[in-house]
């Protein structure tokens, strides 16, 4: 795996603070674990909530934290004053992501000028074991100038 | 990655890669073999070339697919096949070199599906660039 540096010195701040803006991981009650240049793990505990009809987590939730786990690792080597935004990703599910938590973990595989390409895994910690779940591709576009403030691109129109 | 040829598993699985037309057309050879575990390696050619020289990428997907093939074939009980079911495929850099090189692993080997990661590395020199990566659904038949 290659090691990457990191434009922004407060990297992890930035990311933390975006993060923290996503009501979507606030309300799967997501925290983000570990962050570092190029790499990131988001966890999130069961409830019934985040669930399909065999009591697997779902796996749109799945995709989700491994998208979010990709999109910060990824925002972690952009320079200051730009957002990130995910392009596309594919995934395969590789076995039911039954347990009792989800760990998402992603790592660039090659940093571009606009585009980073990443690769995402997530795993379901079942009885102290660790079931490697998904695993996907992810592209993430750097939208320098941007700000990652809420509401980006959902500006009130002016009448 | 390249752990040599697993002797028993290229007996066995040499005749269905040298059965492959278009495999022995443009050259590729098996340079790795071991349980679930590929690696297939194609020379420059301009016939495999696109506008800017480069290897052109359906040639790079071609051969990230076959190596996930033959690394799920290695895991497969004789007179058992395989079939690509789907690939998705992200060109990370240019494909220029003397040669490219796929290198696929089993990631998950399940009753029906095989799931391979694929890395594509071309090769100038003493050079070994990661210039694409593919994700392999495998059924097996």
């Amino acid at each position: 795996m290659t090691v990457f540096q990191a434009q922004n010195p407060n990297f992890e701040q930035v990311v933390r603070d975006s993060f923290s803006r996503q009501p979507f991981m606030e309300f799967i009650g997501a925290h983000l674990d570990m962050i570092k240049p190029g790499v990131c793990e988001i966890v999130v505990e069961r409830q019934q909530g985040l669930t399909q009809q065999h009591g697997f987590f779902h796996g749109g939730l799945v995709s989700s934290l491994a998208d979010s786990a990709a999109g910060y690792a990824a925002y972690s080597l952009y320079p200051e004053n730009s957002t990130v935004l995910t392009v596309d990703f594919k995934v395969n599910f590789l076995n039911p992501s039954d347990g009792e938590r989800l760990r998402a973990r992603s790592e660039v595989i090659r940093a571009g000028k606009k585009i980073y390409h990443l690769k995402g895994d997530v795993y379901a910690e079942r009885d102290g074991q660790n079931i490697h779940c998904l695993t996907g591709l992810f592209s993430m576009m750097c939208l320098l100038g941007k700000s990652d403030a809420p509401n980006l691109g959902r500006e009130a129109r002016t009448a | 990655m390249n752990n040599g040829l697993d002797q028993e598993l290229a007996d066995r699985l040499m005749p269905i890669f040298e059965s492959q037309k278009f495999m022995h057309h443009l050259g590729v050879e098996i340079t790795g073999l071991s349980e679930g575990v590929c690696e297939m390696t194609l020379d420059y050619h301009e016939n495999w070339s696109q506008h800017n020289g480069f290897f052109h990428g359906g040639v790079v997907g071609t051969l990230a697919d076959n190596a996930a093939g033959a690394a799920a074939a290695t895991l497969m009980a004789e007179g058992e096949n395989c079939l690509t079911a789907e690939y998705k495929l992200n060109l990370l850099a240019p494909a220029k070199g003397e040669k490219v090189v796929a290198e696929a692993r089993i990631i998950k080997s399940g009753r029906s599906l095989k799931v391979a990661e694929s890395n594509v590395y071309s090769l100038t020199g003493s050079e070994k660039k990661l210039c694409a990566t593919a994700l392999v659904t495998l059924v097996a038949t």
